[in-house]
């Protein structure tokens, strides 16, 4: 596209003739070559205005306010970006304001008094209720046991919980995504170490503290 | 955890872990919002989720809570930062500046306090440490 305004190269333009305002020049020449009777309507026409002399494409027109209709479809949510997590640009140091708020809330979800029940006592039920409906973003979590060798052993604090996966950020820095159904979870709060199947807790995490949870989950894996 | 009248007896709150879970997602979502590009996009999913779980378990958001969050793309609303606020015909306009989608509000009468505002609509206060 570049080439189109550059000027022609110097063989052709020494022979090319003078012409002074290239307007006049082109009136000149159309009211001489023309047959009489388009000459003759020659000056109307050519005050003729096109209506995207002036509008060039690289001037944006402002986007409109909207007001009516509020909500985003799937492709303009798309568009935003705002469906998935980018990979790049996270800090694992700024995320200890999350992880502090995380342990302050979890102590107040569990109402605990110093311990957890032991499996015989009659809270167990009621505890394990409380933990599966408890939220996780923001928990420094690690991954126990895994059917990938890989993710074993990874430690990171969760970023977003989705159906399907846990998305963690390591201590490298990193944007780790790691499915539940494979997995198992280990984290810690003050001297508790807790554990979770991640094939146990597999819905949507908006539905998991409406949904009823079975009380006997037999443990794969 | 102690309700307000001093009665001994431990009070239930319904829908209390709702309430923290919501709780929590919304001040995480504060916490990171302003961070960078990469913690504004992760506090988008935590102010969308806490819309979720809110409509989910049907327990109503606070109006002051509900007036900062975008409609359409459910990132904070920040005066400024994320959203620009104008006053135009009688009416404030906050538009977010991620999805062009706009809160209008009529400050005509300012002696109008929604009825969430009001202290008639207190019934009871629960404190829990």
């Amino acid at each position: 596209m570049a080439d189109l305004y550059t000027s022609l190269p110097d063989q052709y333009l020494k022979n090319a003739p003078e012409i002074g305002d290239p307007t006049t020049y082109i009136q000149k020449l159309l009211l001489k070559e023309l047959p009489r009777s388009d000459s003759q309507q020659l000056r109307h026409d050519l005050k003729w205005q096109f209506l995207l002399d002036k509008h060039q494409s690289s001037q944006k027109r402002k986007k409109p306010i909207r007001k009516k209709k509020t909500f985003l479809t799937r492709r303009e949510r798309k568009d935003l970006n705002i469906l998935k997590l980018p990979k790049s640009d996270w800090d694992y140091n700024s995320l200890e304001g999350i992880r502090k708020m995380w342990r302050q809330y979890m102590r107040q979800n569990l109402e605990l008094a110093g311990r957890a029940p032991h499996c015989s006592e009659q809270d167990w039920a009621n505890f394990s209720a409380v933990l599966a409906k408890s939220e996780l973003i923001g928990s420094e979590i690690k991954v126990a046991r895994s059917k990938c060798p890989s993710h074993v052993g990874l430690t990171g604090t969760v970023v977003l919980e989705t159906k399907m996966t846990f998305q963690i950020v390591t201590q490298q820095s990193q944007l780790k995504i790691i499915p539940k159904n494979t997995s198992v979870f280990e984290f810690v709060l003050d001297a508790m170490k807790f554990t979770v199947f991640g094939k146990h807790i597999m819905t949507k995490p908006s539905e998991r503290s409406v949904k009823k949870i079975k009380s006997v989950m037999l443990p794969d894996l | 955890m102690e309700s307000t009248n001093n009665s001994t007896k431990i009070k239930k709150c319904a829908g209390k872990d709702n309430l923290q879970r919501l709780n929590y997602l919304y001040q995480a979502c504060n916490a990171i919002a302003t961070e960078n590009e990469t913690n504004h996009l992760a506090s988008v999913m935590y102010s969308n989720l806490a819309v979720a779980i809110s409509k989910k378990a049907v327990q109503r958001m606070d109006i002051e809570v509900k007036r900062t969050i975008c409609k359409g793309c459910r990132s904070l609303l920040l005066a400024g930062i994320t959203c620009k606020v104008r006053i135009k015909k009688k009416r404030s306009i906050w538009t977010c500046t991620k999805c062009h989608t706009a809160k209008v509000f009529p400050v005509q009468c300012p002696d109008y306090v929604p009825w969430n505002l009001q202290e008639e609509s207190v019934v009871e206060t629960l404190q829990y440490k």
